[in-house]
């Protein structure tokens, strides 16, 4: 799955270099956790580790897509908690939990349809109108359900929260987002719809007159968004056995910095995959670790903050480094390729 | 087979490209004598790695003289430019000025040294007006504030004495090109420039505007003006330099009179060998009509087109820029829809809807700007190449067959020439000349039968050019049917077999190859012939005051009231949610709750006027919440500890810690670099969790705070509350400051157009880092007031104040782009906010909708004022349409 094309800005070498070095991470995060405490390698342990990652996990596959094409969105806290209101409505009204689901799903793809309208057609900055989404579906989920909270999911739908396969750690939400993972990879790297994604990111005007359609792949991309929130929803009532109308504020903090530790770049056009699903278990068990060594969750928050802005520190560094070399490789090309 | 001779060798009477208008040519040399130079460059040499591009290079500026510069792409003429204009320092060799040596370190200290540089795009600020513009960073003052009419009459005044009709109070993104060069101009006129350097200015501009500008430059001379001259075309090279330097790979080659060089000669230094036949033009057999267009209109001017071209013709689109030509090339390839008219492919009638139709359809379109509209810079030349084919590389699973794709490339680049380490090579890093090729392969690939080149041979060198014409005659006789859009005259009249000319939206001539006469090309193609000889004597009519009012067309007039609108339409959306809210329950006017409303609004406020800097220097800051959390907290704590501490002291020490955190947030935007966006987030986050940690769960209550303290949000002063009067002052204080001082001018700047402003040595880490840092102050003077407003002081408060705060300067006006708005806006965006919540209580609607009408408030004005500006901008552009150049005209 590493060819060419995906080290579309920074050369081959740094972007493998990230991943080796993300990789390296975790291990020490692991070697870390074993110290800390003796229930760290423990099945249950792990489990709920993943388990508590896999919401913001499934919201980052079509975050990774949308940070490549140059957008951001950051109503995606807010879409969960939406999503996850409808569903606690119709609990409320006696429906089936399936029912509930399909309609979770149906106000998720509304809410990214509407995002993905209003910066496609309305030819906004998706950074402004997605903090007025955030504001705006947050806002609604408040209004349908005030404070109150519901509960009484089923047994099975518990069961995708934290339930595990068999004597494995593994859980069955776990299960779900790497099925999604590895489509998400697929269309991001091997297809022509992937391939758009990161033209459009380097050079919007070029794209549109190759032929691309730009405007439907954005708003594609908000969609996508949409659509996992709703997903996310699912899987964090589940966790969590509730659903509220504060369900998921903030999500889109670790979100956003499991794709940029991925390395995707910020402003578009370049990131793997695989570097954001390194990321995501970093970030897991870092916070695992973090939390079994006594941080509590707002401690563990800063943590998370500090990782973004390191991460971009470190990222703006290396840009500079590479700027500097490919005005020398450049300088060295002219003048061999004279023509 | 008749090769024809290019532009470049054939001796051509002066005038831009060989576009003379059939009047006595003009020639625009120097009377003047000998004079000692203003500025020398001795034996300079540039390195860049193991690359030298330079090698000792002498040159020397002349006072009253042209010196025209000359020579390929990458002979080293940019890199000069950039050592003279002191983006570069050079790594050997000497620079004197009157004599003296000197060293020139940035773009600013090349001005202060009296040297200007007018690239071939104009840095400027778009959303400033051209006044500013012109005085950016130097705004003229009085009594210690900027003189606003004291700039407006310099501004009109230098734009009078070039002869230039511009209404200085316009907003620069209103202006064409040409305009923008002539803003360029009043800008070297007024820092009394000694040297002017123009960077290809003719590229972009139509033939009158290039007339124009020679006109300048003549009189520029006359003032003593040194200027350095660098272009393509080899007419305007010799007949408007004195002298010229002709570089070639960084060497200088010779240094001469222009009156003792023809042009072959100059071409001949240029590329170090002969020019041979530059249009090979192959035998063709000309076929039948592939593409029919009749009564084409559309993009707003382009009226009544109709034209065929049959397989294996060139046919020629000759115009001035903004006559129509790529309008009309757009509009085939669907990118633009035309309005009427029919388009016809073998006979059958077709509607391309957009570019991937239009491919299916058989047509290409290689596109006028390679880097904004053709190349996506940082992909491998074979992924640029495939771009517009991927689909069909691709399976019914949408995974590309990347063997295809590398064989379809590799046989593209080596068809088109494309001289590479391989098709895996960034395009970003091959010449000009070889991107154009690279282009040319991309459209090549999907086997088109209508190709439509839009300037192909445009910025790329001498003999890179030579290689185009050749594939191009070979794709024609390949039974291609091309459409060659191109403004050198020569370049048409070499390949076209038949040509069309533009004028003004239309055609207004057609020629067949065999009675191809340039003259009468160019005659058609100018907007008068008159116009030209009218240039000698339009200046002396008319005693115009060059300030008078807004030139014809309300058009202008109403852009300017729409403008202003914004904060006066503010007032208005106010005073009718006001009376909106008093027509249901008129207990909103009674005096306590108004003073509830005004206390409601004030900490918001304060915290928006930070807000509001912020994001006119176009970066967002969204931890303002809890740098407010932060400092209320720390204060609260230390009040409960000592009760008798000074209140004073308490507020200093709110701002610090506020500035403290403001200083983080500064140091991760302004030093490393991160996006704003991403950075405050990061810092909510630690400055939330922070304060949350340090509160530990505690909640701090009035009842152990000191009653001085609340006092300061119960104190009135004439009826007002105090924290309305700071609030006030404050906003009073930061909207003079914003307009009076030269900070705040530079945050304007700074946020319209920040290359631009780093040309006009505006530091842009110091104007970012006042930004955060005065937002954290201010966020940390609410903070202590917060307590005393509203007695309790935990870690959670203020939970949302960055969205209220963003919406307030969002719906105030302020362009979340940067550039635009004020200060006062922010407040009273502040108040609407205000006056809604309490309309909300008063009318008894569930306070749980407050959250969803910020964000509905939030949306609803970024997309009313982006539809304003979208407007405006085109009411602008339309109106000049009809007045197509700026300088008077009889």
């Amino acid at each position: 799955m590493t060819t060419a094309d995906q080290r579309i800005t920074l050369p081959r070498s740094v972007i493998a270099r990230w991943e080796v070095f993300l990789l390296f991470v975790l291990v020490m995060t692991f070697v870390c956790g074993a110290q800390v405490s003796q229930y760290f390698l423990r099945s249950s342990n792990i489990s709920i580790a993943l388990a508590g990652m896999t919401p913001a996990a499934i919201v980052a596959l079509p975050m990774t897509l949308i940070i490549v094409t140059g957008e951001i969105d950051i109503s995606v806290g807010s879409m969960v908690g939406l999503c996850a209101t409808f569903m606690a409505v119709c609990l409320e009204h006696g429906l089936p939990v399936q029912a509930a689901m399909l309609l979770g799903i149906t106000v998720g793809t509304l809410a990214g349809l509407l995002n993905g309208i209003i910066v496609v057609y309305g030819g906004l900055p998706s950074l402004v109108v997605t903090i007025g989404t955030l504001a705006l579906y947050r806002g609604i989920a408040q209004i349908i359900l005030r404070e109150r909270g519901v509960s009484g999911f089923p047994e099975w739908y518990q069961n995708i929260g934290f339930g595990t396969i068999g004597g494995t750690p593994i859980p069955w939400s776990s299960i779900i987002f790497f099925l999604f993972f590895i489509g998400f990879a697929i269309f991001l790297h091997a297809t022509h719809w992937g391939r758009a994604l990161y033209a459009i990111g380097n050079n919007r005007e070029a794209t549109r007159f190759s032929g691309i359609n730009v405007k439907r792949a954005i708003l594609g991309v908000f969609i996508a968004s949409g659509v996992m929130s709703s997903l996310a929803a699912i899987v964090l009532t589940a966790y969590l056995a509730s659903a509220r109308s504060d369900t998921a504020i903030g999500l889109e903090l670790p979100v956003i910095t499991a794709v940029v530790l991925g390395g995707v770049n910020i402003f578009g056009g370049s990131g793997t995959m695989a570097g954001v699903l390194i990321a995501l278990l970093v970030l897991a068990f870092v916070q695992n670790v973090l939390g079994l060594a006594g941080v509590t969750p707002e401690g563990q928050q800063i943590v998370t903050g500090a990782v973004l802005i390191v991460t971009l520190i470190v990222f703006g560094a290396s840009e500079i480094i590479n700027k500097a070399k490919a005005t020398l490789w450049r300088s060295r090309a002219i003048g061999s390729t004279r023509d | 087979m008749q090769p024809v001779v290019a532009a470049e060798v054939r001796p051509a009477p002066t005038g831009a490209k060989g576009r003379d208008l059939g009047v006595e040519p003009k020639r625009y040399q120097s009377e003047v004598e000998f004079s000692h130079p203003v500025v020398e460059l001795r034996g300079i040499t540039k390195r860049f790695g193991p690359v030298e591009v330079l090698s000792a290079v002498d040159l020397s500026l002349r006072a009253g003289r042209v010196h025209s510069l000359a020579g390929e792409n990458g002979a080293g003429k940019s890199t000069l430019v950039k050592i003279l204009g002191g983006i570069h320092q050079p790594d050997g060799g000497r620079i004197l000025k009157n004599g003296l040596e000197t060293t020139i370190l940035g773009a600013a200290d090349a001005r202060r040294q009296g040297i200007a540089v007018i690239h071939q795009h104009p840095a400027i600020f778009p959303d400033l007006s051209v006044a500013e513009n012109i005085f950016v960073g130097r705004q003229p003052r009085h009594a210690g504030r900027i003189d606003w009419p004291a700039m407006t009459k310099r501004a009109a005044d230098l734009l009078f004495s070039l002869q230039v009709d511009i209404d200085v109070r316009v907003p620069v993104k209103m202006l064409s090109i040409a305009e923008r060069q002539a803003i360029e101009i009043a800008k070297a006129l007024s820092i009394d420039a000694r040297v002017l350097v123009m960077d290809e200015p003719t590229s972009a501009i139509s033939s009158r505007e290039i007339d124009r500008l020679f006109e300048i430059v003549g009189r520029l001379k006359k003032q003593g003006v040194a200027i350095l001259f660098i272009s393509h075309f080899i007419d305007e090279i010799l007949g408007l330099g004195d002298e010229v330097t002709i570089l070639r790979s960084g060497k200088r080659i010779i240094t001469a009179p222009t009156a003792d060089l023809t042009p072959e000669q100059t071409i001949r230094h240029m590329i170090g060998t002969e020019p041979g036949a530059f249009f090979p033009k192959e035998d063709t057999q000309i076929g039948l009509p592939v593409l029919g267009v009749r009564k084409l209109s559309g993009a707003g001017f382009v009226e009544d087109i109709s034209f065929e071209v049959r397989a294996g013709e060139i046919l020629g689109f000759f115009g001035l820029v903004g006559a129509g030509r790529s309008e009309v090339g757009q509009m085939l390839f669907g990118v633009t829809r035309p309005d009427r008219g029919e388009i016809r492919i073998d006979g059958h009638v077709v509607q391309p809807r957009s570019p991937r139709h239009a491919m299916r359809l058989g047509i290409s379109l290689l596109p006028e700007d390679r880097h904004q509209q053709g190349l996506v810079l940082q992909f491998p030349i074979r992924a640029n190449q495939t771009l517009p084919i991927l689909r069909q590389l691709a399976n019914r699973l949408g995974l590309i067959d990347r063997v295809r794709e590398a064989e379809i490339a590799k046989k593209f680049a080596g068809l088109t020439r494309v001289v590479a380490t391989g098709i895996e090579q960034l395009t970003n890093t091959v010449s000009g000349g070889n991107q154009q090729k690279v282009l040319l392969a991309k459209w090549l690939i999907p086997s088109p039968r209508v190709l439509i080149l839009d300037e192909p041979t445009r910025g790329i060198d001498v003999r890179a050019k030579a290689e185009i014409h050749r594939i191009i005659s070979h794709l024609a006789a390949q039974g291609i049917a091309i459409i060659l859009i191109s403004d050198d005259a020569q370049e048409v009249i070499g390949m076209a077999d038949r040509i069309i000319v533009f004028r003004g939206g239309r055609i207004a001539a057609e020629s067949v190859r065999s009675s191809f006469d340039r003259e009468a090309i160019l005659l058609a193609a100018a907007h008068t012939a008159r116009s030209h000889e009218a240039s000698g004597t339009a200046n002396a009519a008319g005693t115009q005051s060059a300030d008078r009012a807004p030139s014809p067309g309300n058009s202008r007039g109403l852009i300017r009231r729409l403008m202003r609108v914004r904060e006066l339409g503010l007032v208005l959306a106010l005073l009718i949610i006001c009376a909106a809210v008093t027509m249901r329950e008129p207990r909103f006017l009674q005096g306590a709750n108004l003073k509830q409303v005004a206390l409601s609004a004030t900490l918001v406020c304060i915290v928006a006027l930070g807000e509001a800097l912020v994001i006119i220097a176009r970066q967002i800051d969204l931890s303002v919440g809890a740098m407010v959390a932060m400092s209320a907290f720390i204060s609260a704590e230390w009040l409960e500890h000592r009760p008798h501490e000074w209140i004073l002291f308490v507020l200093l020490l709110g701002c610090s810690v506020g500035g403290a955190l403001g200083i983080v947030n500064a140091l991760l935007v302004a030093v490393f670099r991160i996006p704003a966006i991403v950075a405050t987030l990061g810092t909510l986050a630690i400055y939330r969790g922070g304060v949350i940690v340090l509160a530990g769960g505690r909640q701090i209550s009035a009842t152990v705070l000191p009653d001085s303290y609340g006092e300061i949000a119960r104190v009135n002063f004439a009826g007002v509350p105090l924290l309305v009067w700071l609030a006030v002052l404050l906003t009073v204080g930061f909207g003079l400051a914003m307009r009076f001082t030269w900070t705040g001018r530079n945050l304007y700047a700074l946020g319209s157009n920040q290359e631009s402003a780093h040309f006009a040595g505006i530091s842009e880490q110091r104007h970012l880092a006042l930004v955060f840092i005065l937002s954290g102050l201010l966020c940390g003077f609410v903070g202590v007031l917060w307590g005393a407003r509203f007695g309790t002081v935990d870690a959670v408060i203020a939970p949302d104040l960055h969205l209220q705060a963003i919406s307030a300067v969002v719906v105030g006006g302020v362009s979340i782009f940067g550039g635009s708005g004020s200060v006062y806006g922010a407040a009273l965006g502040t108040m609407i906010f205000a006056v809604l919540q309490n309309g909300v209580q008063l009318l008894g609607i569930n306070q749980f909708w407050l959250q969803a009408v910020v964000g509905a408030a939030i949306l609803s004005t970024v997309l009313f004022y982006s539809y304003l500006a979208r407007r405006a901008e085109r009411v602008e552009r339309e109106s000049r349409r009809s007045q197509p150049v700026p300088w008077r005209l009889e």
